[in-house]
């Protein structure tokens, strides 16, 4: 044999060991008993060593599953428990009509799921501040900052925990605020469909109708 | 013990892992099912070294019976053994065969992924192996099948009176049945690359008909070209050094 293609050989079968004896570790780390089988895949991956490369090589579909799995999110507060709980409510309302256009309501009804959309995001946001301004801040290590610097940072960090907590106090206000318009309209619906047959529908649709505008309005006006 | 495969209800649609035996069962009886093993992610891994298994075993088994052939028709193969009159060792045929056609794929693999590319699809050299393997599986299945036809063509131009003459021509001709057997493999291999054309769009599929095609035909050559030349050196490498 021409020296050449022997070192060719001892490189290709050196390397199929290498490989051969990491399959084996592997499935044997995966459970695989101590058998034919597995002496057998061995002894075909040093062998055919370029066919199983690709597979030692790939990552687990197991291991992407559990990299790629998020972080579980926050759980809910009572914002937002309290809105999906009037959500409910507003969709059992609306449940019981037989045809919102007989109330003459479509137009405005149309508008509520993107109304609660955003009173669902706004909760959220609020319930976050919450999380952050109860964070405790880290203690600053004493005599690592000169005394008038730590004392203007500690000012500039009263400063922003004060502005943040006063917007979420407003926010959380108007979030409030917009909740009891809900069940206020939850209660409009109600009355409204019971006292459609007797023709006295038409001033509670006016209400309903402002309420669903003054919910729309307080839903879009923290965004603007 | 009872095996807890053998337990399990089939109407819960739960299948005991693939064997070699039910494997074998597939591709001789159900190659829809086979298709979809091979297709599997989560079975390639456990399929892979059984398909080889199957192959590379069916292959020795072939290398085997054409040394005895060889041997009984007297067959001349200077080429392997670099003088006239010599006689190959007993293994040189079985470890020629069952490594080269098994080890083209290596040699081939980078082509079948850049061909795959330039098709515009998305493939991934595992799916690559499996679906080479699994047409060389079908292809060493099928050699075993058309062997015993071969050994009955060369018994019967025995009996009819042959010379030795006769004799090595067929015995020459047998060895290049895997070439024969391989266009199932290849069938299957060609069926597979252009079947990666449904993962396509349909504007790009159209756009992309004729390449695929053309392609899926290159990759099928390139193997029926590369595999050979690998046993052809292999059979003259391991004559020479006397297997």
């Amino acid at each position: 044999m021409h020296p050449l293609a022997l070192e060719f050989v001892l490189l290709y079968l050196a390397l199929g060991l290498a490989i051969g004896a990491a399959v084996a570790l592997r499935d044997t780390a995966l459970g695989t008993p101590v058998s034919a089988t597995l002496a057998g895949t061995g002894a075909a991956a040093v062998v055919f060593w370029p066919l199983f490369l690709p597979f030692l090589l790939a990552r687990r579909s197991s291991d992407c599953d559990r990299r790629r799995k998020p972080a579980a999110p926050p759980e809910d507060g009572p914002l937002v428990r309290a809105l999906r709980r009037t959500q409910r409510a507003l969709d059992g309302a609306l449940g019981g009509i037989e045809g919102r256009e007989a109330l003459g309501l479509a137009s405005v009804l149309t508008r509520m799921p993107d109304v609660m959309r955003s009173l669902e995001a706004q909760a959220t946001s609020v319930e976050g501040m919450a999380r952050l301004l109860a964070t405790p801040t880290a203690a600053a290590e004493p005599d690592a900052l000169e005394p008038d610097l730590a004392r203007e940072l500690d000012t500039a960090r009263a400063e922003g925990d004060r502005r943040l907590r006063a917007l979420h106090d407003r926010r959380r206000e108007e979030l409030l605020r917009a909740i009891i318009r809900l069940e206020e309209l939850v209660a409009m619906i109600h009355l409204a469909r019971f006292a459609r047959e007797r023709a006295g529908a038409g001033p509670l649709v006016q209400q309903i109708t402002a309420t669903v505008e003054a919910l729309a309005e307080l839903s879009t006006e923290d965004n603007t | 013990m009872t095996p807890l495969t053998a337990e399990m209800d089939p109407t819960l649609g739960i299948e005991p892992k693939p064997t070699i035996g039910t494997l074998l069962n597939w591709m001789l009886a159900d190659r829809a099912r086979f298709r979809e093993v091979l297709a599997d992610p989560d079975d390639q891994e456990r399929v892979l070294p059984r398909l080889l298994g199957i192959a590379t075993s069916s292959l020795f088994l072939y290398g085997l019976v054409m040394w005895v052939v060889v041997a009984a028709t007297g067959t001349d193969l200077p080429f392997m053994t670099g003088v006239d009159g010599g006689r190959p060792g007993n293994l040189s045929f079985a470890f020629a065969y069952s490594l080269g056609i098994v080890g083209a794929v290596g040699i081939c693999l980078p082509s079948f992924y850049f061909f795959a590319l330039q098709c515009g699809f998305r493939p991934t050299l595992r799916n690559i192996v499996v679906a080479v393997a699994g047409g060389q599986a079908l292809t060493s299945i099928f050699l075993i099948g058309i062997l015993p036809v071969f050994a009955a063509l060369i018994l019967g131009v025995e009996r009819l009176g042959g010379n030795s003459e006769a004799l090595a021509v067929w015995t020459k001709l047998g060895l290049l049945l895997p070439l024969v057997a391989g266009l199932v493999g290849a069938a299957e291999l060609h069926e597979w690359f252009t079947g990666l054309a449904v993962t396509l769009p349909d504007d790009a599929r159209a756009r992309r008909e004729g390449v695929v095609s053309f392609l899926g035909l290159w990759s099928t050559a390139l193997y029926v070209v590369v595999a050979p030349v690998l046993v052809y050196q292999l059979l003259m490498t391991f004559g020479r050094v006397g297997f």
